[in-house]
């Protein structure tokens, strides 16, 4: 296998679980699959559209986030929400991520000293 | 239009796999993905036609993306039931095809078929026995695994681990004790065996055996079992199988079992002046050239041969592979 794929998969595999909780801190506001595409692309989160749209249907079938159809425009849209559950989640997911990254800082230093 | 035509195409060849309830809310939801996207690039400059068919070539095969949507798995059997599946499949086959090998050999033999249509026939079923066993296994486990939700429906546990092979020195003296053992035995009955049968009427003394068959055959297989003694002494000094040791053994096996077979498979092993006299009254037809009894007899002498080579074949493989381990 060429090193360029063995870095892209273990670059995808660090960012996966970040997408979801960048949804759910997104989704406190209600939006629609792709509008959420492109605020997150906006806000540096790389996400592809074949992982994000699989990825609100898990979350809504898992109590995460709800969904309502907005009727009112254009088109008919599945707008998307953070849920009470998804809240919880969303910030045992923070601390999370404020411990993984004070770990790896400590281990990043140690590692240059 | 030719775009409105290509993502209709597109929505039903995703929601046709999806239950009927959830199919309308998919298809709303893949419709709504195509319409942004291709809004989007639209946007970009694209003209409609060219826009519309990037977009479905971004979404993929429309099946692998109702998988993706709906959650499914896109494999027969997943990562937790894998090696259950192929351990057991392995072990089936290694008891069920000999077993039918057998099985079939032998009835056909009993019904008096030629060599070559035994061979012919024996290729058709174990063909088939492969096929039928990979296929149901396959099937239950298959099933297994999308009713149990990808989790392994068996824990493994420690206590499952492999038994370390026994110190081979130790296990190779006992094999050549029992083996010179045996051949002792296999030569007393040769020489003195035939004149313990008693006749059958208790009057004047007819052989067992038919005498001019057993006149070679006796001389012949004490011979052999000369060279089995011989066999064993220098596979218990070299300490190993190897399988140079299991070439010679299956060489000599057959050279033990084959006349053996033969001469009761035509009829030529048993006394027919003996067999009259028993009170059995079709022993002549049954244990005669081609009788269903001669037969059986011969099949067994032949597989029993067999295991011979086949343990001696198990062991080399153990001895190298632990060779390879040190």
């Amino acid at each position: 296998m060429p090193i360029d794929d063995v870095s892209a998969g273990h670059r995808q595999e660090l960012r996966r679980g970040t997408v979801a909780l960048a949804c759910l801190l997104r989704l406190r506001r209600p939006d629609y699959g792709y509008a959420l595409l492109e605020a997150l692309a906006a806000d540096g989160i790389d996400v592809d559209a074949n992982t994000l749209y699989p990825l609100l249907r898990r979350l809504e079938k898992q109590g995460l986030v709800t969904s309502e159809w907005s009727t009112g425009e254009t088109r008919p849209r599945k707008f998307y929400r953070t849920s009470d559950d998804g809240e919880r989640l969303a910030r045992d997911l923070t601390q999370d991520w404020y411990r993984l990254d004070a770990a790896l800082r400590g281990v990043i230093d140690q590692g240059e000293s | 239009m030719t775009n409105a035509t290509l993502t209709d195409r597109y929505l039903f060849a995703a929601t046709r796999s999806v239950p009927e309830p959830q199919r309308e809310e998919l298809r709303r939801e893949i419709a709504e993905r195509i319409a942004d996207a291709t809004d989007a690039r639209l946007q970009a400059g694209d003209d409609r036609e060219a826009a519309e068919h990037a977009v479905l070539v971004e979404l993929g095969d429309p099946d692998a993306l109702a998988a993706a949507y709906s959650d499914r798995p896109l494999q027969l059997i997943g990562p937790a039931h894998y090696l259950l599946w192929r351990r057991l499949l392995k072990l089936l086959l290694a008891i069920v095809l000999p077993a039918a090998a057998f099985g079939y050999a032998l009835a056909q033999m009993i019904d008096g078929a030629s060599f070559g249509d035994i061979i012919g026939g024996l290729v058709v079923v174990l063909i088939m026995v492969t096929v039928h066993l990979a296929f149901w296994t396959t099937l239950v486990f298959a099933i297994i695994d999308r009713l149990s939700g990808g989790r392994s429906v068996l824990e493994w546990t420690p206590d499952q681990l492999p038994a370390l092979t026994e110190p081979p020195r130790n296990q190779m003296l006992v094999d050549y004790v029992a083996n010179v053992v045996m051949v002792v035995i296999a030569a007393a009955l040769i020489l003195v065996g035939p004149r313990l049968v008693p006749s059958p009427d208790g009057g004047e003394s007819v052989p067992f055996l038919e005498p001019a068959t057993w006149a070679w055959l006796s001389w012949y297989l004490l011979a052999l079992l000369a060279v089995h003694l011989l066999f064993w002494t220098v596979l218990f000094r070299h300490g190993r199988w190897s399988y140079g040791f299991v070439l010679v053994s299956l060489l000599l096996a057959t050279a033990t079992a084959v006349p053996v077979a033969w001469t009761l498979a035509t009829g030529t092993l048993f006394n027919p002046a003996y067999l009259a006299r028993t009170g059995w009254t079709d022993a002549v037809e049954q244990l005669g050239s081609g009788g269903a009894v001669a037969s059986v007899l011969a099949l067994l002498v032949l597989a029993s041969a067999a295991v011979w080579p086949l343990d001696g074949f198990v062991k080399a493989r153990r001895a190298r592979r632990d060779a390879a381990v040190v």
